[in-house]
């Protein structure tokens, strides 16, 4: 058996709440919620758009974790503002191009 | 708030699975992938009540009720189900590099488009369909193979087993890990009961005088009396709180409560993603040791003959 521990303090750390590489914010209880049909629609995307633009204003965007744009992009879009969450979704795609294929994929339902 | 600390820090035995020395990054180093859509947690075991409690876990509600986590039970709304830990697997590969897919907007896009979710460990094309109708990298599938919960005369001991393929768009498997999580807790024994008691006393003291200090001008009165009498209460409550909660613990719920299931389960990801000399998932390309990493997993590969 090969015991190993060096998984110990990364896993304290993320239990403390804390992480190293991003903010998360608002954003960790959107992440941890058991399932998506909870959204809480308007209310959340307030709250996460108004973070991200903070730390834009900041950091120049830096810190903000993947998928948080495209997330506040999906909520807009939930609602049919199709301007908005085109906007959000485009900023996701500049910070993580990556995310290019889900943007699109999304962007089709902006048409 | 005692039980919580004490028994998960001390009581926790986490078993590694034990893996062959070298690990074939081959297929990794070739196509290292950059983003990562995390599919549902699919189990190969009936819903038995241990695979339930894993899927209703919220680690934001837990951390607001960690004070009694013995006394939480499953309840409310039915399971959320498989789409519970894909949050803490979203938070934990993001934040080792990776560009996840947002949870909320895959879970919603995946359940209308109809895709069928991979049945078991070796089905590694629906995975990659998956992936590539996201415009993904690589898709991780995460299987619960087992729980189960075991007692004895001196405690119980629940393990979850658990099975992570990350599959490539291509339909390749680029890494693979079964953790393991694994924890026993013992029945309050007589002598683990009466250590309770200095510690209950001093604390019962500490609190009477801080009481007691609330008299004013009667303090010269309240203070020892505040003190004699959080010394007693104190010395006998402790114990026997401590002794009825954990015979609770162990008889009421016959067995771990959810929330320590769960939290095994949770525990058990962290452990599969972290970095291990062998088999841990190799940081991503935003985090800041992910050249050299994939550098020394390159050398690591035998060259072709």
């Amino acid at each position: 058996m090969n015991k190993s521990i060096g998984w110990l303090p990364a896993a304290l750390l993320q239990l403390a709440g804390c992480s190293t590489t991003y903010e998360w914010g608002a954003y960790e209880p959107v992440v941890l919620r058991p399932t998506a049909r909870t959204a809480l629609g308007r209310d959340e995307r307030a709250r996460l758009g108004a973070q991200i633009v903070q730390a834009r204003e900041k950091r120049r965007g830096r810190t903000i974790p993947p998928g948080a744009q495209a997330h506040v992009g999906w909520l807009y879009l939930q609602t049919g503002e199709k301007g908005e969450a085109r906007r959000w979704l485009e900023a996701e795609k500049q910070s993580f191009p990556e995310s290019a294929g889900l943007v699109d994929k999304l962007l089709e339902g902006c048409k | 708030m005692r039980a919580a600390g004490t028994t998960l820090v001390c009581s926790l035995v986490f078993v590694s699975c034990g893996c062959a020395a070298s690990y074939d990054w081959r297929a990794f180093v070739e196509s290292p992938p950059k983003s990562i859509l995390v599919l549902p947690v699919l189990s190969t075991v009936g819903p038995s009540e241990l695979t339930r409690a894993v899927w209703t876990h919220n680690p934001v509600r837990e951390r607001q009720r960690e004070g009694n986590w013995y006394k939480t039970k499953v309840a409310g709304p039915p399971a959320p189900g498989r789409w519970a830990p894909v949050g803490v697997l979203t938070k934990q590969l993001a934040d080792r590099g990776y560009y996840v897919y947002p949870r909320a907007p895959v879970e919603d896009m995946l359940a209308k488009s109809r895709l069928p979710l991979p049945a078991d460990s070796k089905d590694l094309a629906s995975a990659a369909a998956v992936a590539r109708h996201f415009g993904a990298d690589a898709a991780l599938m995460t299987f619960l193979h087992q729980g189960s919960t075991s007692k004895d005369k001196d405690g119980i001991e629940s393990k979850v087993e658990i099975e992570m393929v990350l599959v490539s768009a291509a339909g390749a498997k680029l890494w693979d890990a079964k953790p393991v999580g694994d924890e026993r807790t013992d029945l309050p024994t007589f002598w683990g009961t009466i250590a309770w008691i200095p510690g209950g006393a001093g604390a019962g003291f500490v609190i009477g005088v801080w009481l007691g200090m609330a008299g004013g001008p009667a303090a010269i009165v309240t203070v020892p009396v505040g003190a004699a009498v959080g010394l007693v209460v104190g010395m006998v409550g402790m114990p026997i709180v401590y002794n009825t909660e954990g015979k609770e613990a162990h008889t009421v719920h016959g067995g771990h409560a959810s929330d320590v299931r769960s939290w095994l389960m949770y525990s058990a990801l962290l452990k599969g993603l972290q970095p291990d000399e062998h088999r841990g998932l190799p940081p991503g390309p935003y985090h800041p040791d992910h050249a050299d990493e994939l550098a020394r997993l390159r050398r690591s590969v035998p060259s072709k003959p």
